[in-house]
Formats: structure tokens, sequence, C-alpha cells
């Protein structure tokens, strides 16, 4: 069994001969049960990579690897993997729980299960009033919960969702985040957004991609620096650069001022104890009669995509 | 995947085809346009042949007739109506039997073999376009294969062109009852009904052909429009095949007849159950052409 729920090699694909690859020998990986976190710019290949990875798209090149079961199959796969698709329509002349029940029919549900699940996710997305209502009959945001729904049905190993808060209001958005959260540990998560802060809070994975490949990936603590940055800022005053480099060999101090004050990043190398670190660093501002206004540990998830990005 | 998931599978998908038909409604505005097509197309030849009886009834000097069909009572007696429909289809036994059916069964037989291709190869095209187009054969595609899904809109379809067949039974059936004299309500009711599974049949290998058209483009128009030359092409290879110059090319003429639905159209008439292994073939011909595309479709980027 493998470690990781989905793992791509190489994977390039491209619409058209002349086109642009959309994937670009792409590498990465999602571990099993963590709820992780798909970023990239539009245009980063993040819907392509969903639909290489479900077997809508053929890839040009490259491995997919599901559940440990290789690429995509419907048969093999049946009932293990719930979708999200980014712009698929639902037929709006079912209601709710028709769509539900022939969805899950179709994933190899019994009709009693397929029934009593459809009620369940209706409930979850807080759509259970509105189960008999005609697909067409529901505003974007509730199509949207509807289709989350369609993707949790059955409990699948691996939930794909692809801008799954995407046209929703910030109550339906902290309600659907509530409900993903729930999920952890039980299934794996794979959520793409451009909501940094919303993924930063709730994903444990983070794999950040820009033109087709992946520039970073790991957990959130590793690629926002949380073991290895902190940044002070500073009231009025110099700190002791010098004596603070005499301190921490090897660590790398920036300083820049600004209006009324200072900021102090401290990057440490790899293997360092930081907090050991921190405390020398808070000690010796201290001595110096320098301020400390406040103490960032990592950058923000969004700091860390853009510094990538732009390297 | 296992065969009887598979089949499971596609039952659901041909269930699911034939419900939404019903609550889009598009099953109901298929089935009420045929009616209206063989109904009009039945009243018009009751009309013609109305008109035909009373200007030969002023030209032998004998009342006029408010209903037809008494003059075609009196050829089918001299043997005059056989005589007529031998020429046409060269098959005595066929002649034969089509004197036994009511003229009206024959009418609406003859109006089927030739709309109801147009009507399958339409309703075709809209098996997975559309959802191709919205993407919402992406749900579905991720609980099930491409083949069974090919399957179940073929066979959801296949069941709404039985509907339609259906239907129109009842129009040619108020037709001849109010429309025409002797016509014997039980007897043409029982003689549609057992034209109408033949009719059927004969339009599945063309409703293939339009669930083929539907695989390559997302367009329902563009599919409608390929199926259509499709099925045009295969009455002008039929055609051909039947040329004199085709005798000189015997492997060819063995190889393209048996593929050809319209082969077996003539072996659709008939008294008994003779017609039922040509039948049975027009399914599986149906099967194949709406496979056909298979090698792209598996691979076509949805």
């Amino acid at each position: 069994m493998s470690l990781d729920a989905l793992r791509v090699s190489g994977l390039r694909k491209r619409y058209g001969r002349r086109a642009p690859w959309a994937l670009d020998g792409l590498d990465c990986r999602f571990p099993a049960g963590a709820l992780c976190g798909l970023v990239g710019p539009n245009g980063a290949g993040k819907t392509t990579l969903y639909s290489v990875v479900c077997g809508f798209l053929v890839a040009d090149e490259g491995s997919v690897d599901l559940l440990g079961s290789g690429p995509f199959d419907a048969a093999r796969l049946k009932g293990r993997v719930g979708v999200l698709p980014q712009d698929a329509e639902i037929q709006g002349k079912l209601t709710a729980l028709e769509f539900l029940h022939y969805m899950g029919r179709l994933q190899g549900l019994d009709r009693t299960t397929a029934r009593s699940e459809a009620d369940r996710v209706l409930r979850g997305v807080r759509l259970g009033d509105r189960r008999e209502s005609l697909v067409g009959s529901l505003s974007h945001g509730m199509r949207r919960r509807l289709a989350v729904a369609s993707a949790l049905l059955g409990s699948p190993e691996l939930v794909l969702l692809d801008e799954p808060t995407a046209g929703l209001d910030p109550v339906q958005a902290a309600s659907l985040r509530e409900e993903l959260v729930a999920l952890r540990g039980n299934s794996t998560l794979i959520v793409s957004s451009h909501n940094l802060v919303e993924l930063e809070r709730i994903c444990d994975w983070v794999v950040l991609m820009e033109s087709g490949r992946c520039v970073r990936q790991g957990t959130v603590a590793e690629v926002t620096g949380q073991r290895q940055v902190v940044t002070w800022t500073l009231g009025p005053g110099e700190p002791p650069l010098e004596r603070l480099r005499e301190q921490l060999p090897g660590h790398e101090l920036l300083w820049e001022q600004r209006e009324g004050g200072s900021l102090l990043l401290h990057r440490a190398p790899a293997e360092s104890d930081l907090d050991q670190a921190s405390i020398a660093v808070a000690g010796t501002l201290a001595a110096a009669g320098v301020a400390v206004r406040a103490v960032q540990r990592g950058r923000s998830l969004e700091e860390s995509f853009l510094e990538e990005t732009r390297a | 995947m296992s065969a009887l998931r598979s089949l499971r599978d596609a039952g659901l998908v041909a269930r699911f085809t034939l419900a939404r038909a019903v609550r889009t409604k598009s099953a109901l505005a298929l089935c009420v346009l045929y009616l209206l097509a063989s109904t009009g197309a039945t009243y018009v030849f009751t009309r013609i042949l109305l008109q035909i009886e009373n200007e030969t009834a002023d030209l032998l000097s004998v009342p006029r007739v408010t209903k037809p069909g008494a003059m075609l009572d009196s050829m089918r007696e001299n043997g005059n109506l056989e005589s007529i429909v031998n020429g046409l289809v060269s098959r005595p036994e066929l002649a034969g039997w089509a004197m036994d059916q009511p003229i009206l069964t024959l009418v609406h037989f003859w109006f089927a073999l030739g709309v109801l291709p147009f009507l399958a190869v339409a309703l075709g095209a809209e098996a997975i376009a559309p959802d191709a187009r919205d993407r919402s054969i992406r749900f579905e595609l991720v609980r099930t294969g491409r083949l069974e899904l090919v399957t179940g809109r073929w066979v959801g379809q296949a069941v709404l062109l039985a509907a339609g067949a259906l239907a129109a039974v009842a129009g040619t059936w108020c037709v001849a009852t109010f429309a025409m004299v002797d016509q014997p309500p039980v007897r043409q009711l029982s003689t549609l009904l057992e034209a109408t599974p033949r009719l059927w049949l004969w339009s599945l290998p063309f409703l293939g052909l339009g669930v083929a058209a539907s695989q390559l483009t997302s367009t329902v128009n563009v599919a409608r429009s390929l199926a259509l030359f499709a099925a045009v092409l295969s009455w002008m290879a039929w055609g051909g095949l039947r040329t004199e110059t085709m005798a000189e090319w015997p492997i060819l003429k063995a190889i393209a007849e048996p593929v050809l639905p319209q082969t077996y159209v003539l072996d659709l008439w008939g008294p008994g159950m003779e017609w039922a292994a040509s039948g049975a073939l027009l399914p599986l011909l149906g099967f194949v052409a709406a496979l056909l595309p298979w090698p792209l479709f598996r691979r076509r980027n949805l």
C-alpha cells in the first residue's frame, strides 16, 4: 500500500500540438490521509492536473498513481475517488436527491445506501431542506455545494475538489471548510483554491504550482518556513546585528528599516533549534534596548508562494 | 470491469437517460413529433385515395364516396394491387403477405421505414455531445467507464424510440378507423402493433450512427449532420451495390452488403416470424455502429 494517495511523475499535457504545455513535467505527491492544498495562479495547470488524474483528459507523457492502483480506472477505483470538477454543470431538470441517488448508484452503492448517503451529504452541505428542489432552481452557490456533496458521496478514500469555495458567500465557504476539516484523517482531500489564507488554515500539505510545474511541496510548516524563519517587528533603534551574527553563526539575519521601527528577518539553518535561537535573539534585543512589537514564526502561505514563484 | 458490473452500469445509465428524457420533455416531444408526422402522412394518403376514388367514380358515372377504401378493396380482390406491390418489392411471398394487411398498416410501415431512421439519427446525436459540452459527463465518467456510458445511452435512446414508434400507432389507427371504410379497428390495431417491433429494430442501426457521431463532437448539430451524412451514405452505398457494375466486384459486395441495414429491410416484411433472424441482426449492427468511434472516444479529452 502506497503512503501517497496520489503521486504524479513527469506529467505533461498540452491542448494542441502548438499550444504551450499546461502541465510541463509535473512531479508531486499528496500523502494519504492528509488535507492537501493545491496552489497556483490562473493557468498554473491545477484544473488540468485534476482532469488528467480523473481520466477526463489523456496525458501526453508521465504517470499517475492513484491510491497505489496506477492511473485512473473507473472500474478499479469505483467509489474510491470523489471529484468536484471545476466547471461541470449538473442537469437542471433533476432534483438534488435524484442527481445524488444516480451518482451513488453509479459508484456501486445499493438503492438504500445510495438514498441514505444522498441524504447525509445533502445535510452535510446544508442542502437538506432542498433535497426535492430541481437543480435548475438552485442558486449558483447551492449548485456548487451540491457538486461538492456528490464528491463526498459514499465517503471515498480520495476526494479531489477543484475550487470548492468559488462562488460561495463567506458563510457558506466557512461551513464548507468545517465540513472538509471534519473529513481529515478519514479521507485524503486535495483542494485547489486561490484563497491561500483558507488553505493555510486547514491544510496539512501543500503543493505550489506554476506554469505546469511544481515549484514547492511539503507540509505547511515546511513550505512557510515555520521551522526556519522568524520575523521580528521591532520598535525604534538599531538591533545589534554584529553581536547576533556572532551568537548565531550560520543563521541569516536581514534588517530592514520601516517607519517608526524596523523588521528583522531571521532564517535559521535547517538542522538548528529555532526555539533556542529565538531565545538568544530576544535576549540580545532586550539587552540592546530594542523593543519587540511582534513576532511571527514563518511566513504566510501567500508570501511563501509569491517568493517561490518570483524565484 | 466485470461483465455483470458493466451491464449494471449500462442499465443505470439507460434508465437515467430515459428519466432525463421524460423530465426534460424531450421524450414527449419525440413521441408527439413522430405521432403527428405519421398521422399526417397516413391522413394525406387517405385524402389522395379519396380524390382518386372520386375521380374514378366520376369517370364511371357511379356515386362519389365520402370515405376512401372501397376501390382498394376491389383492386385487392381482382389481384391488381398485388401485382403493383410485387412490382415494387420483387418478392411474390411478400406481396401475398402485404395483401393480407390493412392498407394503412402498409402505409404506416412504408412511412416509418423512410422516416424512423432520420428520427433515430437525430435522437442518437444527443447521446453524448451535449453532456460533453457542459461537462456534466464528468460526474458520470468518474463513476463508470466510457463503454458503459455509450452502451447505456444507446439502450436508453432505443427504448425512447420504441415509445415513439408505439405512439405513432395510435395516430394511424385513428385515421384508419375514422377516415376510411371497412377497416376493422381490432384487426387494424393488431397489425399495426405487430409491425411496430420490426420498425423499431429497423431504426436501431441508424440510432447507432447518431450515437457514434455524438462521441466525436461536443456540438449536437455537428453530430446530427455527421450522422445524417453517414445515413445518406449508407443508402447510396446500398443503391450502388445493387447496380450491375457491382456484379464485377463480388467480394466487395459480399463484404459491404451484410453491414448495411438496408440489406435487411425487405426481410422485415413477411408472415410469421421469418423476419426475426434479420431483425435480430439489426440491434447488433446498431451497437457496432455506436462503437465505431470507440478508438477515438476512449482517449478523447472530455
